[in-house]
């Protein structure tokens, strides 16, 4: 055997040779060599010993030519994927650009492109949308031109910036092909090229032309918030938690003299005089702030120096679930209004005081006609038919006819005399007293009217002004009136009834009742009687007071405190009618 | 023996007019005229007549007063009272407080007289329109009288 190394052929050979003997040693083909057993057992062992060698030769080969080929793949697999990144960025640049370019069509915004000159390069689908002009139609156009852009400073001042600077912002008025105005954001960022002059500008424009006149607008309603609250004149003040002033209206300054400057963070009640150290109104504030709720009409008055009143209301400024960020107080100036209304009480008192005195006077002057209708008319045409009946006796037969005549006329006069004076001002009130003349008024409504009319009570004696009896007597002859009128009452009872608090009289009717809510609408109508029978007994410390219900009758109360109802005269005293 | 009379009215013209009339009467005499409530009741005390035509309206005491006064003192002395005032309180007064008639005064001098006559004669003497009055307050019993 050489040492050389045998090609593949030689080995193939070799290989083929010793596969041969192998086959016929397994075959039986010994004999073809039997004939020469040396020379057999030589070849055989040349062969293994070849075979041993190709073997480990080529396993040697193998081992070579498998790493050899393993680099070669692998150099390959290197060469392979780094294609395929390249192709996949390729491909994914190509995408990101084609995505970036549909993204600048998305937005909203007006984004396009112009060279130094200003000729419009890119022109998204935005700046068409509100713009007006097609991407065809606006490329190569020079864009400030196109859009009659106005500069709130100059455009050269601009680009000397975005040069030097790279970018720019600001706001511009463009106009657009349909003519309207459009408010931009702009933003404008410079590009430069490979050698790094400056190429061309990117402009995007966010249009704010609504913004701008939503802020106009509130700007105004600011304005105008700002003027009323300025010329309220009630004060406004806003607090925070704390109490602490965080903003107060003209009025609020005006009125209790302080600085506009200087109470802001100002703890309320140690604000001033003492005034605001109100703890009743401290704790009506807390409660705002706690429960979040809110109070009207709460009143302080102050008294040092000149005497005024305020009224409070207060209110939670954004009220969340639980308590109160800030408090809004509102403060009323009711001094003059207080004032005022004393005034008013007081006019209202003496016009009371006059009413009354009126009513007294033409009380007296009724009984003063009564008195001379009957004193004097009366007497004398009672006289005279007395006196005419006794000539008619005495006299001539001739003139019997016609003194009985006018004996006639004269009954007549007598008996008008009579109703008349007993309606001007019936005699036995101030002769027998009230309980005695409501028993005659009750008589005569009883009669006129037909319904049955009782008068209940212990009997004249009690002590009554004279005033006192005239209101009394005409209060139930207007409740009479109402009862005829509206009640279809079948009994009506009058009570009379005095202990050591005062004197009462009721009327109670069984008729049909009324809705008293009515008598609080001041009318005219069925209320309007009681009303001014309600507001004279008021006004001499009295009382009067209505129960009623529809179908169940009315009863009316009248009430005279003891003090107020002590007589000035009894009922027999001084002259009678 | 004539009926003694005492006159008491403010007016001097019913004064008059019944002074007149009554002198022409034969039964009759007037005794005394008072022109209000406490004259007439002095004069009654003093004079002791045996009718007093009682005004009810008079200065200082009613007739009323003046009637339930006399009552108390002289209760023989019959008082009518002689009125303008036809409200029927009024009768049921005078006849609370002692009064034996009661006329109004346009009544016919025919009339006066018959009541005085009656009552006079210790009888009562109510106009035709208070007869009814009188016999429901005599219905009260005498209690409601006393006063």
């Amino acid at each position: 055997m050489t040492a050389e190394k045998l090609t593949y052929e030689e080995m193939e050979a070799k290989l083929g040779e010793a596969q041969e003997i192998l086959h016929a040693l397994r075959h039986h083909e010994v004999d073809a060599i039997v004939g020469d057993r040396d020379i057999a057992l030589v070849r055989l062992q040349e062969v293994e010993e070849a075979l041993h060698k190709a073997k480990a030769e080529l396993e040697e080969r193998v081992v070579e030519r498998t790493a050899e080929l393993a680099k070669v793949n692998r150099q390959l697999q290197e060469t392979l994927q780094s294609q395929k990144r390249i192709q996949q960025q390729g491909e994914r640049s190509a995408r990101e650009s084609r995505e970036h370019a549909e993204l600048l069509d998305l937005a909203h915004d007006m984004i396009f492109v112009h060279d130094m000159d200003g000729r419009i390069v890119f022109w998204n689908r935005g700046a068409e949308l509100t713009y007006g002009w097609k991407r065809e139609e606006a490329i190569g156009q020079l864009s400030h031109e196109l859009l009659k852009t106005e500069f709130a400073e100059p455009l050269l001042r601009i680009t000397a910036r975005i040069i030097k600077e790279g970018w720019w912002e600001g706001e511009l008025v463009r106009t657009t092909r349909a003519g309207r105005q459009v408010t931009v954001a702009a933003r404008w960022a410079l590009r430069r090229d490979a050698e790094g002059r400056p190429a061309a500008i990117l402009e995007i424009d966010h249009d704010i032309t609504a913004r701008k006149q939503a802020e106009r607008e509130m700007t105004e309603a600011w304005r105008f918030a700002e003027s009323i609250i300025d010329t309220m004149q009630e004060a406004l003040v806003v607090l925070d938690a704390q109490l602490r002033i965080i903003s107060a209206n003209r009025s609020f300054h005006e009125t209790f003299g302080v600085d506009p400057q200087q109470i802001v963070g100002q703890s309320l009640p140690t604000l001033g005089s003492g005034l605001w150290a109100d703890s009743a109104l401290y704790h009506r504030l807390r409660e705002v702030l706690m429960a979040g709720g809110s109070f009207e009409g709460f009143e302080i008055e102050c008294n040092g120096g000149e005497p005024k009143a305020f009224v409070l209301s207060a209110r939670p400024i954004r009220p969340p679930a639980h308590g109160a960020e800030r408090i809004l107080l509102v403060i009323q100036d009711v001094t003059l209004c207080k004032r005022q209304q004393r005034v008013i009480e007081a006019d209202k008192e003496q016009l009371g005081s006059l009413t009354e005195e009126l009513l007294m006077i033409e009380e007296r002057q009724r009984r003063q006609i009564a008195q001379a209708l009957h004193d004097s008319v009366g007497q004398s045409l009672a006289f005279s038919k007395r006196e005419l009946n006794l000539l008619r006796q005495r006299g001539p037969e001739e003139v019997r006819g016609r003194l009985q005549e006018v004996c006639a006329q004269l009954d007549d006069a007598i008996k008008h005399t009579r109703d008349l004076t007993f309606e001007l001002s019936p005699s036995t009130l101030y002769t027998l007293g009230l309980q005695t003349a409501l028993e005659e008024l009750a008589e005569q409504f009883a009669e006129s009217e037909g319904f049955h009319c009782q008068v209940e009570g212990p009997g004249d004696g009690i002590p009554l002004s004279e005033q006192v009896r005239s209101l009394l007597y005409r209060a139930v002859r207007e409740l009479l009136v109402n009862v005829a009128k509206h009640a279809e009452a079948r009994n009506v009872r009058i009570i009379l009834d005095h202990d050591e608090q005062g004197f009462r009289i009721a009327v109670q009717d069984d008729g049909k009742g009324f809705d008293i809510s009515i008598l609080k609408g001041r009318g005219k109508g069925r209320g309007f009687g009681m009303l001014s029978v309600r507001e004279r007994l008021v006004h001499i410390g009295g009382a009067f007071a209505v129960e009623s219900e529809q179908g169940q009758g009315t009863k009316v109360t009248m009430t005279i405190p003891i003090d107020c109802g002590q007589p000035s005269s009894w009922g027999f005293e001084g002259r009678s009618t | 023996m004539p009926i003694r009379i005492l006159l008491a009215d403010d007016h001097t013209i019913v004064l008059q007019g019944l002074s007149r009339f009554l002198r022409e009467q034969e039964d009759m005499e007037v005794v005394g005229q008072a022109k209000d409530g406490l004259a007439t009741v002095a004069l009654a005390r003093e004079l002791s007549p045996d009718i007093v035509i009682m005004d009810i309206s008079m200065p200082g005491l009613s007739g009323v007063e003046a009637t339930r006064q006399i009552h108390n003192e002289k209760p023989k002395i019959g008082i009518i009272g002689l009125s303008m005032h036809a409200a029927k309180r009024y009768v049921q007064e005078m006849y609370r407080a002692g009064a034996r008639g009661y006329l109004l005064k346009d009544c016919d001098f025919d009339e006066l007289m018959a009541a005085i006559r009656a009552v006079a004669a210790g009888s009562t003497y109510f106009a035709g329109e208070f007869a009814t009055i009188v016999a429901s307050e005599t219905e009260r019993g005498s209690a409601a009288r006393g006063g």
